[in-house]
């Protein structure tokens, strides 16, 4: 039994590392898109925030030589100033911590300002090479960061059940008499068991009629105008409850053979004092 | 009748009485169940048996509401067999591809990056230098915390982690009692959905676009006067309290002060770039919660240098574990909400009040009693996507402002937070700060009762919430439509389907995601056609298929309703 429990516990721990690897990637790739897509639009504007704000301070009713001046040459002027400005205070605010952090005395302004340049210009290039390779649009930018948002969200509620993070409602459990408290543990770790493998059925009977629906290669069973299958999103679903529905049972088992973590239900959570310890000694 | 009300009364007397004798519980109480379940078969009794075994096993929430969802589906609407339902799995995905919900996690990962980094302590050291001189100094400057959180993070469980974990320590520690000092950041954490930027105000723009457009940038200006009052009024609580207690004050130091905003500068700013993207329409909130993420990560890693690789991966694994959790609750209760709209319960709710013919107050507080009833048990999103869609014309039709209807519906909700059963921040404090949930409903009494007086207030004193906009916006108010019924044939009447709103599917033709700033102002051109008498362009018949080759338009909820009334009427003419 210890021999099983063991390797079960290997088995965990190493879908666990796997989870957080695709977990971080997921949340990178989301984020990144979605900030992409914003850089994107923002900067292939024919007239630009900056430009729009300063003709309304300059002008009542500009010409078009005027607007030509803002756009073309003010606009972009002040906009690059105000970033490289933001920049270099940056590069300035960066240095002058590591400084107070290593005892040190106030850094230079001169580095600072170099830094945050290199920066600008490191950036400047960055989004040139975007709207380069992007003109109107980045396709599918929001549709890709759902489908990697769908992913972790379901691979977070996996980790929920791992860390006892889901949110129970435990006021009855709570008083649950010490005699019967094992079997009761078990029992519910049976019904969290079967719930979860219910929804893993339903995942893969939905995955199947998508992946069906795909595998007939008349271009049905994919995103609007993108040749990513439906059926990579929705297998998440089947996955993720069956590894919940196995995570339930497994902690359910070890919490009937050696009772439940010290502290009860909920020995979970933020301990008060040693955030005290942490935070304020 | 009477009889099967006995039962319950029976079975559910015996069962408690079983289980306080702590004996054979257990035994007693599953014969019970199986024995009534025989002798009754009632759907009632299953569900009540559901919720009752859910909650005597200690299931998580997500089971709970799952299960209930899935045994109506299948008792009432027949949806029995396995291929039937996995209509769960289906709104599931349905919810997954709504872009606001991209906001969440966005939200929770920044908030994580801003706990586990050093922007959030940052932010208490300023809040503690700007206010800890006065008496109640720290509670003040938790609630001032949660405030200016709540700016950046767009979630009140959220904001009770981020703050509350660094909070209630310190106040524990500065001799506040520790329930006053769970309560307090309890309830100020909920302020989180109140100040913007705020998602269940993007999802409740949404909702009712088709009937009443609002613009979600509107509802983000009108919350500010409402989330700084009860913020204010939760400050002067702290007050009382701190005299009360006799806490000791710090002394007031300007350079103290200045040290605390230079060192939090780039924490201080967070709030600036994300409204201020908003506000001028670079980004939508969406994607405002993305760049809030990208900033936090920035500040943290290259100027505070306050996070590393592994720091990193706990704040994923943090946040996504929040979201997670959070994810399948909202997912099984869309199930549920399925259930609740195929059956008409909430058209039933809202035709019963209209019958009252009741006057604008009488209906504010009718509609803020229900609404609290319903937050105490529904969560917020699944509130706004049932009631809010019905709810809001009813409004409009009394001459309430659908700006200010907005915000009562979400103060309403933000108590919702707070009131068992569903009282999401209840269960986080619990879980967080170790405490039993008894514990914690007894410390967040207190500030319950001034979050009450101030849904009051809000709601008889509309200038708290619309001044600002109208003010912003630099125009006149909109005159109050007249107290009237809507008309038949108009929209929002019963049985007569809302213009369907285009706006909120993909644009036909380029094939391009409209942003949030067009959608509106495209359901506005279209109310405002409508109100000269013409269709407007975009209009289409309701369930008119879109043309081939473009996105299908997404229905509003009458029209779903108007279908499943339909539908169902045709089933029971078919049925012999």
């Amino acid at each position: 039994m210890e021999k099983l429990g063991g390797a079960a516990k290997r088995l965990d721990d190493a879908v666990f590392q796997g989870e957080r690897v695709l977990l971080l990637l997921c949340v990178s790739m989301m984020t990144i898109l979605v900030t992409l897509d914003v850089l994107q639009r923002t900067f292939s504007r024919p007239v630009g925030k900056t430009e729009e704000l300063l003709l309304a301070l300059l002008y009542t009713a500009p010409t078009e030589a005027q607007r030509a001046f803002v756009t073309g040459t003010l606009g972009p002027a002040v906009f690059g100033l105000f970033s490289l400005g933001f920049l270099v205070l940056a590069a300035h605010g960066r240095r002058a911590m590591a400084a107070e952090k290593a005892g040190q005395p106030a850094p230079g302004w001169g580095p600072s300002v170099l830094y945050g340049a290199l920066t600008w210009v490191g950036v400047a290039a960055f989004i040139k090479g975007l709207l380069w390779q992007f003109p109107s649009s980045i396709p599918g930018a929001q549709k890709f960061a759902l489908g990697f948002m769908l992913w972790s969200g379901m691979l977070g509620a996996s980790l929920a059940t791992r860390e006892r993070r889901h949110i129970v409602m435990d006021l009855v459990r709570k008083k649950w008499p010490k005699a019967q408290e094992r079997p009761l543990i078990l029992l519910s770790a049976g019904v969290s068991f079967g719930f979860c493998g219910l929804l893993a059925v339903l995942g893969v009977m939905q995955w199947h009629e998508q992946y069906t629906d795909w595998s007939s290669g008349d271009g049905v069973g994919v995103y609007d105008a993108l040749p990513i299958p439906l059926w990579i999103g929705t297998l998440s679903v089947p996955v993720t409850f069956s590894v919940m529905a196995l995570r339930f049972l497994g902690l359910g088992v070890r919490d009937f053979l050696h009772g439940p973590p010290t502290g009860g239900v909920d020995a979970h959570g933020i301990d008060l004092e040693a955030l005290e310890k942490e935070q304020l000694s | 009748m009477s009889f099967n009300l006995g039962l319950y009364l029976l079975a559910a007397g015996t069962a408690a009485y079983a289980f306080h004798t702590r004996r054979v519980a257990l035994v007693v109480w599953q014969g019970l169940l199986a024995g009534l379940f025989f002798l009754t078969g009632k759907t009632a009794f299953l569900v009540t048996g559901t919720i009752t075994a859910a909650l005597l096993l200690g299931q998580p929430l997500f089971i709970l509401m799952g299960g209930v969802g899935m045994l109506l589906l299948a008792q009432v609407s027949g949806l029995a067999t396995l291929s039937e339902q996995t209509v769960v799995v289906r709104k599931l995905l349905e919810l997954a591809g709504k872009e606001v919900l991209l906001a969440i996690p966005f939200f929770v990962v920044a908030g994580e990056l801003m706990t586990q980094g050093s922007l959030s302590r940052r932010l208490i050291e300023f809040m503690k230098a700007a206010f800890g001189w006065i008496p109640g100094g720290l509670a003040v400057a938790a609630v001032a915390g949660c405030c200016f959180f709540a700016a950046i993070s767009g979630s009140s469980p959220v904001t009770v982690v981020a703050i509350g974990s660094l909070m209630v320590p310190a106040l524990v520690k500065a001799k506040y009692p520790e329930g006053f000092s769970i309560g307090l950041l309890t309830t100020a954490g909920s302020l989180g959905i109140l100040i913007p930027p705020s998602i269940p105000m993007i999802v409740y723009a949404i909702m009712v676009s088709a009937s009443t457009p609002v613009d979600p940038t509107d509802l983000f200006i009108a919350g500010i006067g409402p989330g700084l009052f009860i913020g204010a009024l939760l400050a002067g609580y702290s007050v009382t309290q701190g005299i009360r207690f006799n806490i000791p004050r710090e002394p007031f130091s300007g350079k103290r002060l200045w040290e605390a905003t230079r060192q939090g500068i780039w924490s201080l700013l967070l709030p600036v770039i994300i409204l201020g993207g908003i506000y001028s329409g670079i980004f939508t909130a969406t994607e405002a919660s993305a760049v809030s993420v990208v900033y936090a990560f920035a500040v943290e890693w290259f100027i505070h240098r306050e996070m590393d690789k592994k720091k990193l991966l706990s704040v994923v694994e943090g946040s996504m574990t929040v979201m997670g959790s959070l994810l399948v609750i909202l997912a099984l209760a869309i199930a549920l909400n399925y259930f609740l709209v195929d059956q008409q319960v909430p058209d039933l709710m809202v035709e019963w009040l209209k019958t009252k013919n009741l006057s604008k107050h009488e209906f504010l507080l009718v509609v803020n009693g229900l609404l609290l009833v319903v937050g105490c048990f529904m969560d917020i999103m699944s509130a706004i996507l049932i009631i809010a869609p019905m709810l809001a014309p009813m409004a409009d039709a009394v001459g309430i402002d659908p700006v200010h209807m907005g915000i009562i519906f979400i103060v309403n909700l933000e108590i919702g937070y707070l009131t068992p059963p569903v009282g999401l921040n209840l269960f986080v404090s619990s879980s967080l700060f170790k405490k039993g949930l008894g514990f914690v409903i007894r410390s967040v009494l207190p500030t319950l009762g001034i979050m009450l007086v101030s849904l009051a207030i809000i709601t008889w004193w509309p200038p708290l919430t619309l001044s600002l906009v109208q003010a912003l916006k630099a125009k006149p108010a909109e005159a109050p439509a007249p107290a009237v019924p809507p008309q038949p044939g108009t929209p929002g009447a019963p049985g007569v389907a809302a213009p369907a709103p285009a706006e909120a599917g993909p644009a036909a033709g380029d094939g391009k995601v409209k942003s949030l700033e067009e959608l509106m102002k495209a359901a506005k051109q279209k109310k405002a056609a409508e109100a000269g008498g013409e269709p407007a362009p975009s209009e289409a018949p309701a369930a008119e298929a879109a043309p081939s080759g473009e996105a299908p338009r997404v229905k509003s909820m009458q029209e779903l309703m108007r279908e499943a009334k339909e539908r169902k009427a045709q089933e029971a003419e078919a049925a012999p």
